[in-house]
């Protein structure tokens, strides 16, 4: 890195936060650096969360949810006129421009509700009437209703309320790669494995300490997810808690067509139960319970969650069985104590330049208006805001061979052969997407994967690993025993053959 | 590139691929090409650098490469055309099939096609193994391919979790370069694979096996530390009390095989939910007319013996069918499995066709009688699931089958006394 | 006296046979086999308990693996001394599926050959 990095604007922590602010920054004549102590964007609660983009029905779900299982009793944690709302409605409206500007997939899914008792249908009321709170519109559905929509839901329910606006979706690693792709276009400089180990505040700024250098800024955006609260109080300025939740989801083979789009069951208190449909058509269950942890990187599976994921998804779709799965993973949310109605996006009351953004779910959905917030604070604290004349708002993504047809595709292959050679048969992913991917920034078999989907599939690595890691070995030049699954220790494997036979002798 | 005149196309190019395509060229069919995904022609054969094929059918003791290498002189001696590095990614109705390599995005109409994909291996996620996703986890087929392909080892204290053959066969590869192999986990109160196995893998090298024991937990941040096991009841849900931690920087998993059919479903071809391939006949034929199924990718086999048979078998038919000579129209009689019988394969036959079946046991067996209908009752010794067995209908069996019968149960019965 | 148990692998049943040896080594009594093929393989295998050796070599600058064998049977108890053996040794191609690599290798009897080609 050097000796030491100048900047205006330093952004610590490249998830969909900070990547948001990054983007919107970079619309000004602003020097801004974006701080990432992972290997790659978006690996830390960004990559397993939902990537919801709430419109008013499914807040008011969520609502119901948050109230009831994530927070200690007694705590709302859904205002429909906190500012937090305000911004998801302001934002919502921006998502399908925003994914076509920057070629991200958006999905589009109506949100289904369900009553199989009395109880349930008390539920939906409430719905109803947070809904009509939003203006959101809903329809009631009766049994044949929901049936038609969805042929393979339990024939137990009794009534159900369908969601007529659509609810949009992302995926958030893919939005967050998309956006510090976007930025850096357009200006940004980003950090990758680089973690702020000291702040020390000085006239009309900062130092900080890295621990690849130090870097002197005008301006700090904390956007450092569950960290967020130890690095404002490495500034002197923490003045909020945070407390994390983790949960546990699972895909089910695409081949699993038992779902035409989302169902939620009417929540229960402690239970959630949502089936949804991802842009790439697999199932996913979010029907396991939410459990406090302390320590953000803990996202141990767990086999009674997977025994409820499945159980909950049956509620629903009975024909659902285990044996769909391909996958689970853990997602860690980050809440703070302060006021878990609404994220903390402030002027630090200790520092007049050091600005918190801690957001919590959802995240992807008030970021287009969160960004604009902080840049607006930004302006308040005394910094220039030209905007730049030549922004450019495009960023084309990594060309997905299996999206395009057939004569794009040919003349894809025809520039550059190795879009013809499929190296990921599940989610057939070519050698070209992965170079690129790899030129964009993916170092790690993680990198590739959530850049290009390979080994995302139904064989899990089985076919593309040995390829993968080769492409990986060849374009980075390096051994293929550097070559690490996610960064730091994750060296996939260890040894060369014959190795551990150098001391003459097996043991 | 590739002529468009294809008689036959066999997509994969392993052990079943390269037997179908030299009997389509023996039976006089010039245009054949296999297509395959790899860099090579052979499959896994190359990986299997141990030796056991070709004990049935060349009547020798050879190694994979070896075994392979015979299939693919011939091959080449033949003039078979083959496609490497190339996917077939779309498998359409009226076999239409779409490709992909360096050279392009091609769609080709072959006259017949050969199904012969293989199988692909059960993942660690897909058995909802719960912890933590460290780097070191690598199911056995992978690993042996990094071991013997690539030349790396992946770690130097290994867990395998199964005894089927590839865990049992990577063990002992592994103790021979180095590793020290902890522990052979089955979730069953006997061993998977085959005995010969058992003794030249484990026993030979003293590595300790775990029956009725599972993986309930696998630790390590970034790469595998540890995994937790313990010991299952008969419904294999673990037993409290009974865990204990194992110190590993590696897993393999090696627990279940399943036959490679995303093609095969995306043209609708009818699959049988207990082999989860291909429903096929005696001509080794599917449900779709002119595409036909051979090797791991109709049911996973033990011996690539097997595989070349099979593959021979559907070439024949597949030649027949693109030389337009009709099948002739023949009684179906439909295989049913009874007592503990797993599956046969072909599914359906011709009524009085002579026909090797292979069958596969449910649970393991002694002084047993093996039933086709009441055509045949083979005494066997002793049956396990891992180890298949042939069973063959004569014309003169066929006689016992009276008319009007359009199924035949088969069983494996214990014989009394 | 003394006993030992050899499995045999000719079947599926994987017969436990139990072998009485004595002091000179000879088998005074075997039991626990259920056929003749069976007693012939348990025999043979304790005289000389025998097995295909296979590895991989190692080749010039990182190419690809050289597959080996031994082209017979050798010891079993020599199978750890053979890939001390292989470990050290390094081809470069061109080398012939078959070709003799290491010919009576240890003083075994057996030649290790390549078993497939780089």
């Amino acid at each position: 890195m050097g000796n030491l990095l100048e900047t205006q604007v330093l952004i610590i922590g490249a998830g969909t936060t900070g990547t948001a602010i990054a983007r919107e920054l970079s619309k000004y004549k602003v020097d801004t650096i974006l701080l990432e102590s992972r290997e790659d964007i978006g690996m830390g609660e960004t990559k397993a969360s939902h990537g919801f983009i709430y419109s008013g029905g499914l807040t008011a779900a969520g609502s119901l949810v948050m109230k009831s299982v994530m927070l200690p009793s007694g705590q709302t944690a859904f205002n429909p006129r906190s500012r937090k709302t305000q911004m998801e409605h302001e934002s919502i409206k921006e998502f399908p421009s925003l994914a076509k500007e920057m070629e991200v997939g958006l999905s589009h899914d109506r949100r289904l509700m369900l009553a199989r008792d009395e109880g349930d249908l008390k539920m939906l009321k409430v719905a109803e009437r947070i809904c009509g709170d939003m203006g959101t519109k809903i329809t009631w559905l009766d049994r044949e209703g929901i049936l038609e929509r969805e042929p393979w839901v339990t024939k137990d329910v009794i009534a159900g309320i369908a969601d007529e606006g659509y609810q949009l979706s992302v995926y958030p690693w893919d939005w967050a790669i998309a956006l510090a792709e976007n930025a850096r276009q357009n200006g940004l400089r980003l950090l990758l494995l680089t973690e702020v180990i000291g702040i020390k505040p000085l006239g009309g700024g900062f130092m900080v300490y890295t621990n690849r250098g130090s870097i002197r800024t005008e301006f700090i955006i904390n956007a450092a997810g569950p960290y967020a609260d130890k690095v404002a109080k490495m500034a002197g300025v923490c003045d909020f808690g945070l407390t994390c939740t983790r949960s546990q989801m699972v895909i089910l083979d695409k081949r699993v067509n038992l779902l035409n789009q989302s169902v939620s069951l009417a929540p229960k208190p402690g239970k959630v139960r949502t089936l949804r449909k991802t842009i790439s058509g697999n199932i996913q269950t979010i029907c396991s319970e939410y459990y406090p942890v302390s320590d953000p990187e803990d996202t141990t599976t767990l086999m009674n969650w997977t025994d409820q994921s499945i159980a909950g998804a049956q509620e629903m779709i009975p024909s659902i069985s285990k044996k769909d799965i391909i996958t689970s993973y853990v997602g860690v949310r980050v809440f703070n104590t302060r006021d878990p109605e609404e994220d903390i996006l402030e002027v630090s009351k200790g520092n007049p330049r050091f600005l918190n953004a801690a957001i919590r779910l959802p995240g992807v959905s008030v970021t287009p208006a969160a960004a604009r917030h902080i840049v607006n604070l930004l302006g308040n604290q005394g910094l220039e805001l030209a905007t730049k004349t030549d922004f450019n708002p495009h960023r084309k993504r990594i060309p997905k061979v299996s999206e395009l047809p057939d004569e794009e595709r040919r003349k894809l292959i025809a520039q550059d052969p190795r879009y013809g050679h499929i190296v990921c048969r599940c989610e057939e992913v070519s050698e070209g997407e992965i170079v690129e991917a790899i030129r964009r920034g993916a170092r790690t078999v993680a990198g590739v994967k959530y850049r290009t989907r390979a080994g995302m599939g139904r064989c899990q690595r089985g076919f593309c690993g040995p390829r993968v890691l080769e492409i990986l070995a060849r374009e980075l030049d390096i051994p293929m025993r550097k070559v690490t699954q996610m960064g730091g220790l994750s060296r996939v494997l260890l040894y060369r053959s014959k190795d551990l036979l150098g001391s003459g002798g097996l043991t | 590139m590739i002529s468009q005149d294809i008689d036959v196309a066999v997509i994969g190019g392993g052990p079943a691929g390269l037997a179908a395509a030299i009997k389509v060229k023996e039976v006089g069919l010039d245009k054949v090409v296999i297509i395959e995904r790899g860099e090579y022609l052979g499959g896994l054969l190359d990986q299997c650098i141990h030796n056991g094929f070709g004990l049935f059918y060349f009547n020798e003791d050879l190694t994979g490469p070896e075994y392979g290498q015979r299939f693919i002189e011939k091959a080449n001696d033949l003039g078979v055309e083959s496609l490497l590095k190339t996917m077939v990614v779309r498998l359409l109705p009226d076999r239409k099939i779409a490709i992909s390599n360096d050279k392009g995005f091609t769609y080709l109409s072959p006259k017949a096609i050969i199904l012969a994909m293989g199988c692909r291996e059960r993942s660690r996620e897909s058995l909802s193994i719960p912890g933590t996703r460290p780097a070191g986890i690598f199911t056995a087929g992978t690993a042996q391919r990094y071991v013997n392909i690539e030349g790396y080892i992946p770690g130097r204290e290994v867990v395998v979790l199964g005894s089927g053959d590839v865990g049992m066969i990577m063990a002992r590869r592994l103790t021979l370069e180095g590793v020290k192999v902890k522990a052979i986990v089955e979730v069953l109160p006997y061993v998977g694979g085959l005995i010969r196995n058992e003794v030249q893998c484990l026993h030979d090298f003293d590595i300790p096996i775990l029956l009725q024991h599972t993986v309930t937990e696998i630790r390590g941040q970034e790469r595998v530390e540890a995994v937790t096991i313990a010991k299952v009841d008969k419904d294999w849900n673990p037993i409290a009390g009974t865990e204990r931690m194992i110190q590993c920087d590696t897993l393999l998993v090696s627990a279940g095989l399943i036959p490679e059919n995303e093609l095969s479903r995306m043209a609708g071809i009818a699959l049988d939910p207990v082999t989860q391939g291909p429903v096929v006949d005696e001509n080794m034929q599917s449900s779709a007319a002119g595409i036909f199924a051979a090797g791991n990718v109709v049911h996973v086999n033990d011996l690539v013996d097997n595989v070349s048979w099979e593959g021979e078998a559907a070439g024949a038919s597949a030649a027949k069918f693109a030389l337009g000579k009709a099948m002739v129209k023949k009684v179906r009689i439909r295989l049913k499995a009874g007592e503990n019988i797993r599956y046969i394969v072909p599914q359906t036959i011709a009524r009085g066709e002579e026909i090797v079946l292979s069958v596969r046991v449910k649970e393991p067996a002694e002084h047993v009688r093996l039933n086709v209908g009441e055509l045949r009752s083979q005494g066997m010794r002793a049956v396990k699931p891992s180890e298949m067995v042939k069973v063959s209908l004569s014309s003169k069996e066929w006689e016992k089958m009276g008319s009007g019968v359009d199924e035949l149960l088969v069983t494996c019965e214990s014989r009394r006394g | 006296m003394a006993e030992q148990t050899i499995i045999c692998i000719g079947c599926p049943l994987g017969c436990h046979v139990t072998l009485k040896v004595d002091k000179d080594g000879e088998i005074e009594a075997l039991t626990g086999n259920q056929c003749k093929e069976g007693r012939e393989y348990v025999i043979a295998e304790f005289r000389a308990p025998v097995r295909v050796f296979t590895a991989t070599v190692l080749t010039e600058a990182g190419g690809r693996l050289l597959a080996v064998r031994t082209d017979k049977p050798v010891h079993k108890g020599q199978l750890k001394e053979l890939m001390a053996v292989v470990a050290k040794l390094r081809m470069a191609p061109p080398v012939k599926a078959g070709q003799v690599l290491v010919p009576n290798i240890l003083g075994t009897g057996a030649d290790l050959v390549a078993s497939s080609s780089i």
